[in-house]
């Protein structure tokens, strides 16, 4: 099995030898390559402990104190990281019933989280409960289809942010799930759901034409995929132009790799989703190159496990 | 030698051109996946960090309160983790509301943990299978309407019941049993149900018009004292699968 790191030591052996019997122009060209890393968790519902060792189905998986670790570790060892949230993080242990959602965003500022978006359970609180905590977070919640006006939300969440790393602008929207009937509608109050495909579309437009970003990544609360024609992750990514990555969450759903999917041009967006609870981190590297236009992306997927990283 | 230099300089502005028309595109992707256990090393500061949040709540949390004898999972279209959640609904409805329930219905996203290990059960595990604040209610459906709520259910794919059966064909409850009895479209029957479902939660629009009884207790709190009142009476909680909701041949 070949490793990230394995990975990483090809791709630059190869820039190399290309480079060696390039012209003055290409040698330019082909400087080394700029890494992104990105490092993504969904539904994480309030789990800041690990589950127990006899638990059936995760035993001794998850916990914060392992997910700091994790994501410390590949912080040092890449230059550009993002850490991002794809929403759900309260709701499901004592710790958000008896503290409503203190620990869970402390935990996230500790472990300096880039960005978030908004699940339904984190209504769960009641919307006041929702307006101080993203008030206390360090990091912006970003979603471009919940219309928060007459909430104490209101002004409080952004439809688009624009994250610099070095040289490369990243630019970041979310959207988030019907709450109507899924939610009490004691706590969403005025909180009003907008179409998903023409509000992110907005705002990757304005993330690709105006703002020029290099990445375009939609954080989802849709879920992944369904039986009947609902809109999901694959129908955002199918029905909208110029995301380049979709991290989803809501349904729980474990994706051994990211899946790709065809937008409306024909070209392929990434999408992915890390099952729930903290139990794993998806890592995405991507490799940047200046050119005239974009290329066939020429992705790999490496299943890491936990020894190739922690070494 | 003139001609010479213009023709370097002609070359250097070109490639300062064609470098400022360049731009960023990511040219390769690779993804892995990191399972967070304890083969890494625990982050000190942030495990000292939780600690008081978890010494305070475990006070509370690891009171035990009675004896699971096999292991309960959570499964579509029933399970022996769904079952006993709803035989507990619907007892304590019955004692809450001093009424006698017919039938008691949960939905299948609000039982929150997949499974429970034989063993000790404790306050915790009672808050991970329900962290919702969901309160206990009783409505009163027809025949019909109850008849049509196992449609809903049939669609998707099984929900925790008890005092009910039906089979699941082509999407559509059949041979639904109450009681052991078939469904009568014209009589009425008493159901145990949560309040996020009587308001119309998980897609239950239909039961928001119907009247509510409300017991002012939590599902959570019912939980807990099944199982306190269980081991109080030297009984041990069990649950098995009795095809409440299976499909079709």
């Amino acid at each position: 099995m070949q490793n990230r790191r394995d990975f990483i030591k090809t791709s630059l052996v190869g820039g190399a030898v290309l480079s060696a019997v390039a012209s003055p122009v290409e040698l330019l060209a082909n400087e080394v390559k700029t890494q992104l890393t990105i490092l993504h968790t969904n539904d994480v519902h309030s789990h800041v402990e690990p589950f127990a060792d006899d638990d059936k189905k995760y035993p001794g998986m998850g916990g914060a104190e392992y997910r700091a670790t994790i994501i410390e570790n590949i912080r040092k060892k890449t230059t550009h990281t993002l850490v991002l949230d794809a929403g759900d993080i309260f709701q499901g242990t004592p710790y958000f019933n008896f503290f409503h959602g203190d620990l869970e965003i402390d935990l996230m500022n500790k472990m300096r989280y880039d960005a978030a978006t908004i699940g339904n359970h984190d209504f769960d609180g009641g919307i006041d409960t929702l307006a101080k905590q993203i008030t206390r977070s360090n990091f912006p919640f970003v979603n471009s289809n919940y219309d928060f006006t007459n909430t104490p939300v209101e002004g409080k969440v952004h439809k688009h942010v624009i994250l610099k790393k070095g040289k490369l602008k990243i630019g970041i929207t979310g959207c988030g799930v019907e709450l109507e009937g899924l939610v009490p509608d004691k706590l969403y109050t005025n909180t009003k759901y907008l179409d998903p495909i023409k509000c992110v579309q907005e705002q990757v437009d304005i993330l690709k034409f105006k703002e020029k970003c290099h990445l375009i990544i939609c954080l989802s609360h849709l879920g992944y995929k369904y039986e009947h024609t609902r809109v999901s992750d694959i129908v955002l990514a199918q029905q909208t132009t110029n995301i380049d990555l979709i991290i989803g969450g809501h349904t729980h759903t474990f994706l051994e790799a990211p899946v790709k999917e065809k937008n409306k041009d024909g070209k392929e967006v990434l999408i992915n989703q890390v099952g729930w609870a903290g139990v794993q981190i998806g890592q995405l590297d991507y490799f940047f190159e200046k050119s005239f236009r974009k290329k066939l992306s020429n992705s790999q997927t490496v299943i890491v496990d936990k020894k190739s990283i922690e070494k | 030698m003139s001609r010479h230099y213009s023709n370097i300089g002609i070359l250097i502005l070109a490639v300062v051109f064609t470098t400022a028309c360049k731009i960023y595109y990511p040219v390769q992707e690779a993804a892995s996946l990191v399972k967070v256990n304890n083969s890494f090393s625990a982050d000190t500061a942030i495990k000292g960090f939780y600690k008081p949040y978890k010494d305070s709540l475990d006070k509370i949390m690891k009171v035990p309160l009675a004896e699971l004898t096999d292991d309960l999972t959570k499964k579509l279209p029933e399970s022996t983790l769904g079952n006993m959640m709803a035989d507990i609904l619907k007892v304590k409805t019955a004692e809450y509301t001093n009424d006698k329930i017919d039938v008691a219905i949960l939905n299948y996203g609000g039982i929150r943990s997949s499974s429970l290990t034989k063993g000790m059960l404790n306050v915790e595990h009672a808050y991970l299978l329900m962290p919702f604040d969901n309160y206990v209610v009783e409505q009163t459906l027809t025949g019909q309407q109850l008849s049509d709520f196992c449609d809903s259910m049939a669609m998707k794919k099984g929900w925790p019941v008890s005092g009910i059966s039906f089979q699941i064909k082509n999407d559509k409850a059949i041979n639904i049993l109450v009681n052991n009895a078939a469904l009568d479209l014209n009589k009425k029957y008493k159901v145990a149900i949560n309040d996020y479902l009587a308001n119309g939660g998980d897609g239950m629009a239909f039961l928001k018009s119907i009247p509510q009884i409300q017991t002012g207790r939590l599902f959570r709190d019912a939980i807990m004292e099944y199982w306190s009142v269980q081991t109080k009476a030297g009984k041990k909680i069990s649950a098995k699968l009795e095809n409440r909701i299976s499909y079709a041949e």
